[in-house]
Formats: C-alpha cells, sequence, structure tokens
C-alpha cells in the first residue's frame, strides 16, 4: 500500500495509548479490607471471562479507532503506483474536437463548456501538478505545453482550442494520453476527457477504445467530463447533386441541394443558399418552412456558371445550432465540351439501328446531325477493332456495350491489349468508364480482366441472368442511392422507370457487408447506385483514384431477337426517360472527375498536376487555407515541390482538418514560401500563367449524421468499469477534488473511523452496565 | 471504658421493653420467667389427685372438706434464666468505620444484652470466640458482673479466622441447663456447619438467637472505581472493578443470607439480621418487640 502522507503513519503509534491507559488505570486503585471474600471470588468467577472479552474487545476497538485515524491522515492510495511522498497530479486533458462540439447552448458551445471545465480543474489540481493537452477528433495531437508543468501555459493552450471539421473518434485521443500519461513521474495520474460523449467516438474504434481506457484505470483516474447537455437543432447540407446537363460555361445550371435533419426537432424557416466562387451578389435561395428530424430534402437550386474550368458551388443552410456541418463547398468542372467515346461489340453495320450504340450516340447528343458538331457531348463511336489507347487518351469518359474483353466465337471482335491495358491509368486519373452487359460480355473474362488485372469492376460478374416476360424484373426507383439519379426517384415524371422490364441482366455478386474489398482507407468505393426489384444490383460503382466506373447489370440496347422487335436484354432503351438517365449517368462520372478537388476533412490532399503545367513541378506549391474571417486572408503553408510517384508527379497536403475552400498555388518566393520572404523566384522558373487550383473540404459528415450521445450507465456498460463521470458546470473541480479524495481511500477510513467510534461508544456503554 | 458500650439510650429502651424468655427455662432463682416444673409457690396453677408419695402437706384440706377427695394444689414457680452471649472476634469482624464497625457493634450488643440480662436478675454468660474459644465467662447473676463481661468485650481485639460450626457443638455438650444462647456473629464461615452446630444447640433444648451482624457494604457492594479488596482474614488480594461485578455479587450474598435465613428457621432459631449502618437501639427494639409479640401471642 502506498501513502500520500507516509510520516502520518507514525501517528498508528497512538494503538498504543488505550494499552498504557488501560495498565495505567489498573495501577490506580483504593485499598479495600474486606471481608466477604468469598462472595467476591465467587461473582468474580462468574463475570471474569465475560468482562475480560469485553476488555479486550474494547481495547482492540480503540486502538483499531487510532490506527485507522493514522491511516486516513496518511492518505493511502487506491493504485499501485509509487507514492512519492507528495500529493501532485499528472493530468492529461483530451479534448474532442470534433465538430458536434460546435454546438451552442445558450451563447455558449460545448467547447467553450470543455474549455472553463478544464481551466477550473487546473486551478484545483494540488501543487506540484502537470497538465499535458491532447486534442483528439479521429486524429490525436499532443499539444503541449513544452514543460508540463507550466499550467499557465498548459491554460493559454486551452484558450486558443479550435474545432475541428472532423468526426469523433477517441480511440487516438486516448492512446495518445497513455503515452502523455506514461512519461508523468508523479504516482497520482488522472486523465480528463472533455467530450459530448457523442456515439459515434465510442462507436469507431470501440474494442481497443474500451481496452485502453480499461487498462488505464489500473494505473490512473478517468474523468470523462461531459460538455452540453442538450440535443441540437441540427439540419447538415449534405451535398450538391447537378439536376441538369452537364455544367457549361455561362449556363444556369440546377442543381439539388440535399439538406437532413439529424437532430430530435422540427426545425422551421430554415433557408438553404447556393452560390458560385462566393459570390454573393448570384447567391439563390430557397425557404423551407419545416424539416422534420429525420427528414432529408433535395431544395432545387440554380446558379450561373462562369468561365470554363474548376468551379466552387457553395451550399449553405442557416438557421440550426451546430454551424459546421451548415456550409457544404463544391468544386465542379465547367467543361466546353465532353468528349465521350462509345465501344459497341455488338455494332451491326447494315442495321446500325439495332446495335446499342445508335441509342447511345443519340441519348448522349440528342440533337438532330447538323447541330451534333457544336452540341457539348462529342460522342466517338467506334467497334472494338478500331479503338486504341490514343484514341481513349482523348476522350473524358468511355462506354464500353456488349464488348467481349477475349477472343470469343468467330466474328466477335475484341479490343485490341493496349487499349484494355490503359483503361487503368485512364480511370485513375479522372476518366469515366461505363461498363454494359450485353451478348458478347463473357463473366468469367470481365472478372478476370476487369476485376482481377485492372481492378476495375465494381462487383464480381456471377453470370447472366435471363427472366421470361411474365417474369421480368424492373429497376427498383425507390433504391436509388446517388445524388445524380435522385430525381429519378424523387420526380414522378420519371416513375415510369419502375414499369421498364428487364429480361437479361449480368448477375452481380454482392459483396458481403463489411468486406474489405469493398473499402479503401475505410471509406467505401464500391455502392449500388440502384437495384432490381428482385433485390439484386442493377447499377454498381467503384471510384478508383480520381476516377469512377459504372457497372449496369443490363444492356444499353434491348438486344434485339434477330429480324423481329422483340427485346431480348430490356426496354429501357425505348423508355421515354433513357436520354436523361444516360446523360445522368455521364453527368456522375464527370462529376466524379472533380473529386480529386473536392475532400472530406481529414483526407490527404493528393493532386497530380496536368501535363500542361510541367513546368510548375520545379516551384514549391503553397496551400492556402480557408480564412478565418469573411474578408480575411488564409492562412498559407509551404507544400515543397510535388513528388513523383509512380512516374507521376503529386502534390501533397496532410492536416485539411477545416472544412472551406483550399487554394492550391506556387510559391513566389524561394526560401520562405508561405509567408513570401526570401529570395524571388527567378523570371525563367515562373509560370506565365498564375495557378490557381481550388480545393473543397466538406466536413466529416459522419459526425452529425447522429447527435445522439451516450449516457453515463451505456459508457460504464462499453468500457467495463466505472470512470468518474463529470459534467461541465462549475461543480466539475469540486468533484474531481473530492473524487481525487475518495481515491486515496481517506473518506472511507474516516468513514470506518467513525463507525468504529460510535461503535466504541455503544460498546463502552454496554459494557459499562452490570449484569 | 467499659460503660461506654452501655448507651443510656439503649438501655433504657431495653428495659421498658423488657427481656421475656419466649420459652420457660430452667432457672436457679425465683425471677419473672415462669417454669417447667410446678413448684409450691403463690401462684396457683391447678389441683391433682393425690398419688402416694406426694407430701400430704401439699394436701388442700379445703378441697377435700368439699369434695371428701384428697387433691394437691400446684402452683407456678417463676425461675432466672442464663444467656450465653457469643461473639465472634474474628478479623473479618473488623470491617467497617467507627459505628459501623462490626466488631464494634457486636461488642455493644453484646454489652447490651448482658446487662439487660443481668438487670432482670437473670444469668449472663459471655463467650468470645473466632476460630476457637478465646475466652469464655461463666453465667453470673451478680450485678458486678457486667462491669467482667464488659472489661472482657473491652479488651477484645480481632484476630484470626472465623469457625462457628464445631465451636456451637462443642458449646451444646458444655451447657448442660437450657438457656438462651445469642450468637453475634457475621457469620462469614461455612453455613453448613453453622446450622448444625444450632441444631445441636436447639437439640440440648436451648433458644437460640442469630445476630447477624452485617455491614450494608458487605450487602449491597456500593463500590466504584478500581478497588483492590484485602482480605481480612487471609493474604488474598483482590483487585476489580466493583461496579461491574455488582449484580452477581449481590446475588451471592442474598442466596447466602436466604440460606442462613431458612437454616435458621427450619432449627427454629431466631435470626436478626444486624445492619452496623443502623442504630443499634432501633435494631434491638425492633427484636424485642417482637420477642414479646410472640410471647402474648
Amino acid at each position: 500500500m502506498n501513502f500520500v502522507a507516509p510520516y502520518m503513519l507514525w501517528g498508528a503509534a497512538a494503538a498504543g495509548v488505550p494499552i498504557a491507559l488501560h495498565f495505567f488505570f489498573r495501577s490506580r486503585y483504593r485499598t479495600v479490607p474486606w471481608a466477604a471474600m468469598k462472595f467476591l471470588l465467587m461473582s468474580i468467577e462468574q463475570t471474569s471471562r465475560r468482562l475480560k472479552f469485553q476488555e479486550l474487545l474494547l481495547l482492540i476497538v480503540r486502538c483499531a479507532v487510532l490506527v485507522l485515524l493514522a491511516l486516513a491522515l496518511a492518505r493511502p492510495l487506491i493504485s499501485t503506483v509509487v507514492a512519492s511522498g507528495k500529493e501532485a497530479v499528472d493530468a492529461v486533458f483530451v479534448f474532442d474536437t470534433s465538430f458536434s462540439m460546435g454546438a451552442r447552448e445558450g451563447k455558449q458551445t460545448r467547447l467553450d463548456f470543455a474549455k472553463s471545465a478544464a481551466l477550473a480543474i487546473i486551478d484545483h489540481l494540488p501543487a506540484y501538478s502537470t497538465v499535458q493537452v491532447v486534442t483528439c477528433a479521429d486524429k490525436a495531437l499532443l499539444l503541449g505545453p513544452r514543460e508540463s508543468g507550466n499550467l499557465d501555459q498548459a491554460r493559454q493552450i486551452i484558450k486558443k482550442l479550435e474545432l475541428t471539421d472532423l468526426a469523433t473518434d477517441l480511440a487516438p485521443g486516448a492512446t495518445e494520453a497513455v503515452s502523455a500519461l506514461a512519461r508523468g513521474s508523479s504516482p497520482n495520474k488522472e486523465l480528463y476527457l472533455f467530450s459530448d460523449m457523442q456515439k459515434l467516438g465510442w462507436e469507431q474504434n470501440a474494442g481497443p477504445l474500451a481496452k485502453t481506457l480499461k487498462d488505464l484505470s489500473d494505473r490512473a483516474t478517468i474523468y470523462l467530463v461531459r460538455c452540453g447537455s442538450q440535443v441540437p437543432r441540427n439540419v447538415a447540407v449534405l451535398g450538391i447533386a447537378p439536376q441538369s446537363g452537364i455544367p457549361r460555361p455561362g449556363e444556369r445550371v440546377g442543381f439539388a441541394v440535399l439538406v437532413r435533419n439529424t437532430g430530435a426537432v422540427p426545425v422551421q424557416n430554415l433557408r438553404v443558399g447556393l452560390a458560385v466562387d462566393g459570390r454573393g451578389k448570384e447567391h439563390e435561395e430557397q425557404p423551407i418552412a419545416v424539416l422534420k428530424p429525420g427528414e432529408t430534402r433535395a431544395v432545387t437550386l440554380s446558379a450561373k456558371l462562369g468561365k470554363a474550368g474548376l468551379r466552387v458551388l457553395t451550399a449553405t443552410v442557416k438557421q440550426d445550432d451546430l454551424d459546421a456541418d451548415n456550409r457544404f463547398d463544391q468544386v465542379i468542372q465547367v467543361r466546353d465540351q465532353v468528349r465521350v467515346l462509345v465501344v459497341d461489340g455488338g455494332r451491326d453495320e447494315r442495321e446500325p439501328d439495332r446495335s446499342a450504340a445508335y441509342y447511345l450516340e443519340h441519348a448522349l447528343a440528342p440533337v438532330k446531325d447538323d447541330l451534333k458538331p457544336k452540341y457539348h457531348v462529342r460522342v466517338t463511336s467506334l467497334t472494338p477493332r478500331q479503338v486504341s489507347a490514343a484514341e481513349l487518351a482523348k476522350h473524358d469518359v468511355c462506354i464500353l456495350v456488349n464488348v467481349a474483353l477475349e477472343r470469343g466465337p468467330a466474328g466477335v471482335e475484341v479490343p485490341p491489349a493496349d487499349f484494355v491495358d490503359q483503361l487503368g491509368p485512364f480511370v485513375r486519373r479522372g476518366g469515366g468508364l461505363i461498363v454494359f452487359g450485353g451478348d458478347h460480355v463473357v463473366p468469367a473474362a470481365y472478372n478476370r480482366v476487369l476485376g482481377k488485372q485492372l481492378g476495375l469492376l465494381p462487383l464480381k460478374v456471377a453470370g447472366v441472368a435471363s427472366f421470361p416476360e411474365e417474369k421480368a424484373i424492373q429497376p427498383d426507383r425507390n433504391s436509388i442511392d446517388a445524388p445524380s439519379l435522385l430525381r429519378f426517384r424523387e420526380d414522378e415524371d420519371y416513375k415510369d422507370l419502375g414499369g421498364v422490364d428487364v429480361l437479361r441482366t449480368l448477375d452481380l455478386e454482392e459483396l458481403v457487408k463489411d468486406a474489405k474489398d469493398g473499402k479503401e482507407a475505410g471509406r467505401e468505393v464500391v455502392r449500388v447506385l440502384m437495384r432490381y426489384t428482385n433485390g439484386k444490383p442493377a447499377i454498381a460503382s467503384r471510384k478508383v483514384d480520381a476516377g469512377e466506373v459504372l457497372l449496369f447489370g443490363t444492356s444499353a440496347a434491348p438486344g434485339w431477337k434477330p429480324k423481329t422487335r422483340e427485346a431480348t436484354w430490356n426496354w429501357l432503351a425505348l423508355w421515354p426517360g433513357y436520354v436523361p438517365f444516360v446523360e445522368a449517368s455521364l453527368n456522375h462520372l464527370l462529376h466524379r472527375q472533380t473529386q480529386n478537388h473536392n475532400f472530406t476533412a481529414g483526407d490527404t490532399l493528393r493532386w497530380h498536376p496536368p501535363a500542361a503545367r510541367d513546368g510548375d513541378i520545379e516551384q514549391s506549391y503553397v496551400l492556402v487555407y480557408p480564412p478565418e474571417k469573411a474578408g480575411a486572408e488564409g492562412k498559407r503553408v509551404a507544400l515543397g515541390r510535388a513528388e513523383t510517384v509512380q512516374g507521376r508527379a503529386v502534390v501533397t497536403a496532410t492536416g485539411l482538418e477545416r472544412a472551406g475552400v483550399y487554394r492550391l498555388t506556387l510559391a513566389d518566393r524561394i526560401g520562405d514560401e508561405a509567408s513570401g520572404q526570401g529570395e524571388p523566384v527567378p523570371p525563367e522558373r515562373r509560370e506565365r500563367k498564375p495557378l490557381d487550383v481550388p480545393f473543397a473540404v466538406v466536413p466529416d459528415l459522419r459526425e452529425s449524421a447522429n447527435l445522439e450521445s451516450l449516457s453515463d450507465a451505456q459508457l460504464d456498460e462499453r468500457l467495463g468499469f466505472q470512470p468518474v463521470h463529470l459534467t461541465n458546470d462549475a461543480a466539475a473541480n469540486v468533484t474531481s477534488v473530492t473524487e481525487r479524495t475518495n481515491r486515496e481511500w481517506t473518506l472511507w477510513l474516516l468513514a470506518a473511523v467513525l463507525v468504529l467510534t460510535l461503535g466504541e461508544a455503544v460498546l463502552a456503554w454496554v459494557c459499562g452496565r452490570a449484569w | 471504658m467499659p460503660k461506654s458500650l452501655l448507651e443510656p439510650d439503649v438501655i433504657a429502651r431495653a428495659q421498658a421493653l423488657g427481656l421475656k424468655a419466649r420459652t420457660l427455662v430452667e432457672g436457679l432463682r425465683v425471677g419473672d420467667h415462669k417454669s417447667p416444673f410446678r413448684g409450691f409457690s403463690v401462684e396457683f396453677v391447678q389441683h391433682r389427685e393425690y398419688v402416694p408419695g406426694d407430701d400430704i402437706k401439699h394436701i388442700d384440706w379445703k378441697s377435700y372438706g368439699r369434695s371428701e377427695r384428697y387433691t394437691i394444689k400446684q402452683y407456678e414457680q417463676e425461675t432466672n434464666f442464663v444467656g450465653h452471649i457469643l461473639i465472634d472476634a474474628s478479623r473479618s469482624m473488623l470491617y467497617g468505620e467507627g459505628e459501623s464497625n462490626k466488631l464494634s457493634y457486636a461488642k455493644l450488643l453484646a454489652a447490651s444484652l448482658a446487662y439487660l440480662v443481668i438487670h432482670q436478675r437473670d444469668s449472663a454468660g459471655l463467650a468470645i470466640f473466632d476460630k476457637a474459644w478465646r475466652s469464655i465467662f461463666p453465667p453470673s447473676g451478680q450485678p458486678g458482673h457486667v462491669t467482667t463481661l464488659l472489661r472482657a468485650l473491652e479488651s477484645t481485639e480481632p484476630q484470626d479466622k472465623t469457625s462457628i460450626g464445631p465451636l456451637l457443638h462443642d458449646l451444646a455438650q458444655q451447657i448442660r441447663r437450657r438457656g438462651l444462647v445469642f450468637l453475634i456473629s457475621d457469620c462469614l464461615a461455612d453455613v453448613d456447619a453453622l446450622l448444625a452446630g444450632l441444631q445441636h444447640l436447639r437439640f440440648a433444648g436451648h433458644e437460640v438467637t442469630v445476630f447477624h451482624v452485617l455491614h450494608r457494604d458487605e450487602v449491597q457492594f456500593p463500590f466504584d472505581g478500581n478497588v483492590k479488596f484485602d482480605y481480612l482474614e487471609g493474604s488474598l488480594q483482590v483487585l476489580t472493578r466493583p461496579h461491574l461485578i455488582r449484580p452477581a455479587y449481590v446475588r451471592a450474598v442474598q442466596k447466602y443470607l436466604k440460606e442462613l435465613q431458612e437454616g435458621c428457621e427450619r432449627n427454629r432459631c431466631d435470626y436478626v439480621a444486624m445492619d452496623t449502618s443502623k442504630p443499634l437501639g432501633e435494631m434491638l427494639t425492633a427484636y424485642l418487640a417482637r420477642r414479646l409479640r410472640v410471647r402474648l401471642v
């Protein structure tokens, strides 16, 4: 056992006092000459055993009271750490800086509560205590102070704490805290976790987190300081999806802004707005009278786009308690022209209208032939034999329709190997690939080539499923799960999609849930965008670096029976919504091409300079952060020169924890690029055209998807032990001091002393009575 | 001084009540006490028929004249009695301070009894004992005998242990004529032996009165704190906290007293508890009053 004040143990010697008093009083007596000794001896004989027992019991109790009192004053420690003889505390403060901590309760945010509670706790720490501050969202960062005993510095760090736009994962913070505590020398170790106790933070790495804290609880006292008590009113902007056409310069384009009430109460009088490149004048707003809890609403807003290039769309929503997810930035590509390569493996030169390419060409460029050269979607339709890698490089999107990848029956064309080989790099650079089913699609070949070799196939093709006309399946509108296709689910004009019969489809084998194959760095890369009425995937998507692959189970054309007008695959091409559906699919892929400009907070920015700007790679890049306040300059962070990875130059930036629009530019000075100091870059190394690449970083919306907090009992159950639960109110420091005392057993021992003293009084009274 | 044992107040009240023997005793002198022997005195009792051998001078001729039968007239003969006063002078009688000292109290009681007996023309003897007879003064009715007895009492100092039973047997064998035996003692001895001795005395026809002299402390045990009890009749010392054992002590004493009292009643002995904290006159008066009441009844 260890003690905070071991010298007080000398007080245990006071246990000898009752014994000394016993003998002292025995020596103090008066002598009485006595005649009736016979009766005296008789009575003593009858009572002596009881009296001796009572006397011994009283003596033991009195000694025990003094020993326990000495123990209590010595302040024994409940932990197994080595006592140093002083009561200083090594404390680690872990702050949850996820954006849910920005929820307002009154005029203060939860982080403000956390700061106040932490400062109050510091004020009540014993002398010579140390404090280390760790921030934790889904990453942990030890902020200092450099000298852990410098509490003033710790206070300053705490006062300057800022929120991130990350989601909560408390496991890294706990791990960092364990390391920080291990560096302390005091036997009294305390971990304070300031958080809103949001469920997400305890679920992401529940097992390791619980184990880390449970192990730590043997060596340190763990305080869970709950900051905030109310479920905030919150509406989050989930995304921006183009509603029509391909964004073109100077056009007003419709976008669906998805908003969702993730709070527990209805939110009224919302205003959803959309702006381009932050231009307030062209800002458009739509009101929402009421948004019920859990309800998702797509608000259609239009934005007038400027010149071709990367433009930043900013959707905002007002009137709730949590600001971080009220803004959603998205970089889109405004294009003059989109080049689409259609490779049709079943092209019928004699009757071209029977081939899939025919339908796709008309759907992609639904204008008269004389206008097609001016139409912004330029379609190149080739047979597998005609395509080449060079041709592929000229296009933005490639559509493979009914293409055999391996040589099969005579007459079936296969694309050249270099074309197939280049499909992978094409997609990874940001190209879009759409694969349709067809008679020439051999599942095994697709699985092997597109799947295993190139890693492009979203789902494994198990086979081809056919259905008789009377048992034909249909696309399930309600299963649509992609913002770009959302209008086909929501808009009644497209309700006929559910009546389109599908007679044959590739049997797409869905991945088991939680399979690693469908995830990349914890994020889902494979998604089913639409299903059939039998629940099987109809459209699957796989994100591959900057590009994306869409796999349609069925064909792009009806697959007419020879010399008839009877469909063998589907009636999709004859559905009136076929043109917008193809256009939406194309948009989806084009939209994806800007995804390397769109990140979620916490992601690593990787940008490949285009070939046209190869000269830049000799220069250093600077990332300009979003400004702290409107109108202010953003922080400039030097990124250094581009690195070459797998033969491609790449600029990398980490630490993008705040949402907003970042801009990548070139340093105009050598040496200290970020501050602008140092030598000017030589003119020959300067780019004629200044570099200004926008990147949109959005909050990690997992954080606000479920704002539910865990109760103390739920936390105890998850952790498997009972930490000390505190609230952020002013009593926090009092409670912690009290708890610290409890941990030292002092109160328990004093309670035992009190009980024993009362017991002694009762015993003495009972024993003092003659029986 | 011998006279100090005779408190005027005590004596006066005792004389007023008189000492009446409850039973008839033999006596050598005519006194207030009736003899069981029908004699020829002045107080007529009854007639009985003459039988040969009777002295003819006792024939009642007036009765013969009326009934022509020879009858003899009988009278009650008054006698004096012998009182044997036995006083315990063992060391156990030393307990008590001043007037409540058991031996002093016993001496005063013995002196009072002696004076009363001799003053009403009876004979009184005195025997002082501890575990044996220490001194014995034969009975005498001479007025000067009181002085002798008082001097003997005055000079008595406590010594040795108590052993009453064998001495009572011895006394029963020595005294030929029935009389009164007054035993003055704290009776802190073997109760069975004591009762056997009393029984022996009763068997010899003596009227026995046990004056049980106890100090109030010995009955009530009113001590507190740490007390070392030093045994008066030995070297034993006991250190205890008396208030803790008081109930047990009192139970033991009461049991003993009850046993002794019942034993006395069983042997038709008078048992008189003498509390030394109470005035002797009061105690003695109560005793004599009780005796008179018994007689009158």
